[in-house]
């Protein structure tokens, strides 16, 4: 699954005095076997831009070809569009705030469902999305209701997991949770997108998690993209983030403390083990 | 001493099992018991645990939301079991909670701000001063007349900040208040109580899920399944990294980084939790090489 | 869709008619309203036309704003007109066909109900355009506080009507998002009769719920922290005190009803002309 912004505007209430400029000519490629950071401050417009990739904000100028088509003002759009979610899972902040159903197999196998996967299939769909978050059969009787924080947050993934989409996009997946039940997400995320070979796109305010996890760092700030690099260069420039009002890794202004200091040192490193095998490095001759 | 908890246990009551219901009512599970600290008046305090671990049901003690069924929670000398003084410990410990738009009432900054004040009969013309002293206290004095729907996170919770200075408190109880915010917003609240607490000499007790914020801390407590299984200062909890992974929890980077390096047969002392500090270690390794 | 409803919304500002006691202007709307329903001539209505306008003028609340609080009016505008045109017997017909006819007072009446409609909303909603809730609900509280003694719960009623309105744009807000969410899932909200489009709001209608119960939870836990217990001992930042503007008001209220009465019964025995 690719999908590629061309030009691509957003503005909310436009002609009124509230009129705001979500997105300004965006343009760029997502997809293939990669994890994608999204990163930003609120207000960076990175919400509006994920849930576009997902269709459900149309772009008020420029257009978004998915796999090569266009879908906005196309004859069959509501097909289209119902097509394209099932090929691109987005869940928004606090997912399990979408959970309604009586039991959690019920409430996984609702995407599916709307999919028109078959009878027989969807009990097969489900389980294998729930195994995938770490939830064996013992869950899927129990009320969505009952279980913990975190097991909800893992459940309403797995809602969308079921739909066997392409491309997951998660918005802040892992706000809320404590240090364990944020690795165990993250880790399950990274392992569905290695072993699939599929694209997630993740919205993290975490830099430790977007150095630790992501391929490709997509940084937003007043609607714009201001830089799409790879992981190990995102983090290069610290200026640029600090006028972004985000930070770096702690471990990257540690090393950038060290290079100041005077030591012949490669300052961007951006995970522990990184710079501790550098630091290593050159205490080691 | 501002807090002292003696031995407090506290269990959820379940709810009523139906008459015809012929099963034994299950036990109520202890979402805290025995537990026993103490904290002294201007310090910063920090609380971590995993979910569940009976953090939050413990602040909720704090300022008598929730009384303990054994043992005894002092509040700067008040027993919270006393229903006399409830206005008085709520006046006392103030809390700040998670999400940002379920704890403003009003409409407006400044009306929200007086709530607090209001609700203790404070006399209307000592309630504006208050409310102005308390909206500069968080450096939101340009907002008073805005609606709080305008706000950021990192703002309403500035602003609920606001609401417990105006009423004088001794303590403010931050219940994982920054974890719905993104990071400007978590800085600009950590900055804020930081100067509360060094300034006015405010105790802070923090819970939280990130490590760094506890960096600084002059106490951190953590607990796990309803106990305080350690105590001490960031240091002290701080070196002991396998202890805090069987918890849940992990080290901040920068005494993760130090622990690797010692780990690796550096001369790195256990508990690093400051950059400067380690950079002047490796600093000095580098030296000693040469 | 939520967020075009300006109706009842605060529109921040400074104008004397912001700053008036908020009884004077409850009674104001009460009058008011009372004005139009003893109006019956459509050139009387030139009088609370004329009210209308210098009181948006003084508020400095642009017409434009008001106006756009106004689209969801429009429907039940034009069914007032279709009613009143297409049904009232006259003297004067103009066009007949099978039950509709159009009357040269069905037209009149059309025209008449729709501008009072339209007078009587807007008035009212200048009332909250300039007063902010916590303001308005205070003058409710204070209005019916005599009522206390009988046991009415005019605080608790004020407290609650309050929070409700704080907490209408977020709830709309997160309804948006729920839909959102579940669209995402493949949800179809527009498909199918009448039933599968109820069931198909089951999505979003449980969430919601459920949300609107964790929040009020939340929220209760909030204000009990913060010494909240009820309305006995409780001040006021802003207590509610009449202010010279206040009674000046007052009179201009007393003098505007009276000009309506003399005008009705002035108009009525000598001007038949454009009555209703």
């Amino acid at each position: 699954m690719q999908i590629e912004f061309e030009n691509v505007n957003y503005i909310y209430n436009p002609g009124t005095a509230e009129e705001v400029t979500a997105l300004k000519n965006i343009t760029v490629t997502v997809g293939g076997d990669q994890f994608i950071a999204v990163i930003g401050n609120t207000g960076s417009g990175k919400s509006t831009f994920i849930q576009m990739m997902n269709g459900l904000i149309k772009p008020s100028g420029g257009k978004i070809l998915y796999d090569g088509r266009e879908i906005f003002g196309q004859k069959n759009e509501k097909k289209l569009l119902r097509d394209l979610r099932c090929r691109v899972g987005l869940t928004f902040q606090y997912p399990e705030h979408q959970l309604f159903e009586t039991d959690v197999y019920t409430d996984v196998a609702f995407g599916p469902k709307n999919q028109g996967v078959s009878s027989e299939e969807i009990p097969e769909r489900v389980k294998r999305a729930l195994e995938a978050v770490g939830m064996d059969e013992s869950y899927h009787q129990k009320s969505p209701f009952e279980l913990s924080g975190g097991e909800m947050r893992r459940a309403a993934i797995a809602g969308m997991l079921a739909m066997e989409p392409d491309m997951l996009i998660l918005d802040e997946p892992t706000a809320g949770l404590d240090p364990l039940g944020k690795v165990e997400i993250l880790n399950k995320l990274k392992s569905i997108q290695q072993e699939n070979h599929i694209t997630v796109i993740l919205v993290s305010h975490t830099m430790e998690e977007v150095a630790r996890y992501a391929d490709r760092v997509i940084a937003m700030d007043g609607g714009e993209i201001l830089f799409d690099l790879p992981v190990y260069e995102a983090f290069s420039d610290l200026d640029r983030l600090e006028d972004m009002g985000l930070m770096a890794p702690e471990v990257r202004y540690f090393m950038e403390d060290l290079k100041d200091a005077g030591l012949d040192i490669n300052e961007n490193c951006i995970t522990v083990g990184e710079a501790c095998r550098e630091i290593e490095r050159i205490l080691s001759v | 001493m501002l807090i002292k908890s003696d031995k407090i246990s506290y269990a959820y009551p379940l709810p009523e099992p139906d008459e015809d219901d012929k099963k034994e009512a299950p036990e109520p599970v202890p979402a805290i018991s025995d537990v026993d600290l103490e904290i002294e008046e201007g310090q910063f305090i920090c609380i971590l645990g995993r979910n569940g671990s009976g953090k939050s049901t413990f602040a909720r003690h704090l300022n008598a939301l929730l009384v303990p069924d054994e043992g005894t929670l002092w509040v700067d000398g008040m027993d919270t079991k006393d229903e006399e003084k409830v206005w008085d410990i709520r006046g006392t410990v103030g809390m700040v909670f998670q999400n940002p738009d379920n704890q403003i009432v009003a409409s407006v900054v400044e009306e929200d701000v007086a709530f607090g004040p209001e609700n203790m009969g404070v006399p209307s013309e000592q309630i504006t001063c208050e409310v102005q002293k308390s909206l500069a206290g968080v450096g939101m004095s340009d907002y008073a007349k805005s609606s709080p729907n305008r706000l950021s996170g990192g703002q309403k919770q500035r602003v609920a900040v606001a609401g417990i200075l105006a009423m004088h408190p001794k303590c403010i109880v931050l219940d994982e208040s920054t974890a719905m915010l993104d990071p400007r917003g978590r800085r600009e609240v950590m900055a804020t109580v930081r100067k509360l607490n060094k300034e006015n000499g405010i105790t802070i007790i923090s819970i939280t899920h990130y490590m760094d914020e506890a960096l600084h801390a002059d106490r951190i407590f953590v607990m796990n399944k309803g106990r305080v299984v350690m105590a001490g200062t960031p240091r002290e909890i701080f070196s002991k990294p396998d202890e805090l992974k069987e918890l849940g929890l992990r080290l901040p980077q920068i005494s993760h980084l130090a622990n690797e390096l010692k780990k690796a047969g550096l001369n790195i002392p256990a508990g690093i939790v400051d950059r400067d500090e380690l950079k002047e270690l490796i600093l000095k390794l580098h030296a000693d090489r040469i | 869709m939520f967020r075009d409803i300006t109706i009842g919304q605060y529109y921040p500002g400074n104008s004397i008619l912001h700053r008036l006691d908020p009884r004077v202007k409850l009674l104001g709307v009460i009058v008011y309203v009372a004005m139009l329903f003893i109006t019956n001539n459509i050139f009387a209505l030139a009088f609370p036309a004329a009210i209308l306008i210098v009181l948006i003028a003084i508020s400095k609340i642009p017409v434009a704003y008001i106006l756009k609080g106004m689209r969801m009016l429009v429907y039940l505008m034009i069914a007032a007109v279709f009613f009143n045109v297409f049904f009232t017997e006259g003297d004067h017909m103009i066009w007949r066909w099978w039950i509709l006819k159009v009357s040269h007072e069905g037209i009149l009446r059309a025209v008449f109900f729709a501008v009072r409609l339209m007078f009587v909303v807007v008035g009212a909603s200048m009332l909250t355009y300039t007063t902010t809730p916590t303001t308005l609900t205070s003058g409710l509280e204070k209005v019916f506080s005599p009522l206390k003694k009988i046991r009415f719960p005019a605080h608790e009623l004020a407290m609650m009507m309050s929070i409700a309105l704080r907490f209408i744009p977020i709830l709309a807000e997160e309804m948006n998002k729920i839909i959102k969410a579940q669209l995402a899932r493949g949800a179809d909200f527009e498909s199918g009769g009448l039933v599968r489009k109820a069931k198909g709001m089951v999505p979003i209608l449980i969430p919601l719920f459920i949300s609107a119960f964790r929040r009020a939870s939340d929220l209760a836990t909030a204000m009990e922290a913060r010494c909240y217990h009820g309305g006995d001992g409780r001040t006021k930042m802003y207590p509610l005190k009449y202010e010279t503007r206040d009674k000046v008001t007052y009179l201009l209220i007393l003098l505007a009803l009276l000009i309506t009465i003399a005008m009705r019964v002035i108009m009525d025995r000598f001007i038949t002309w454009g009555r209703v």
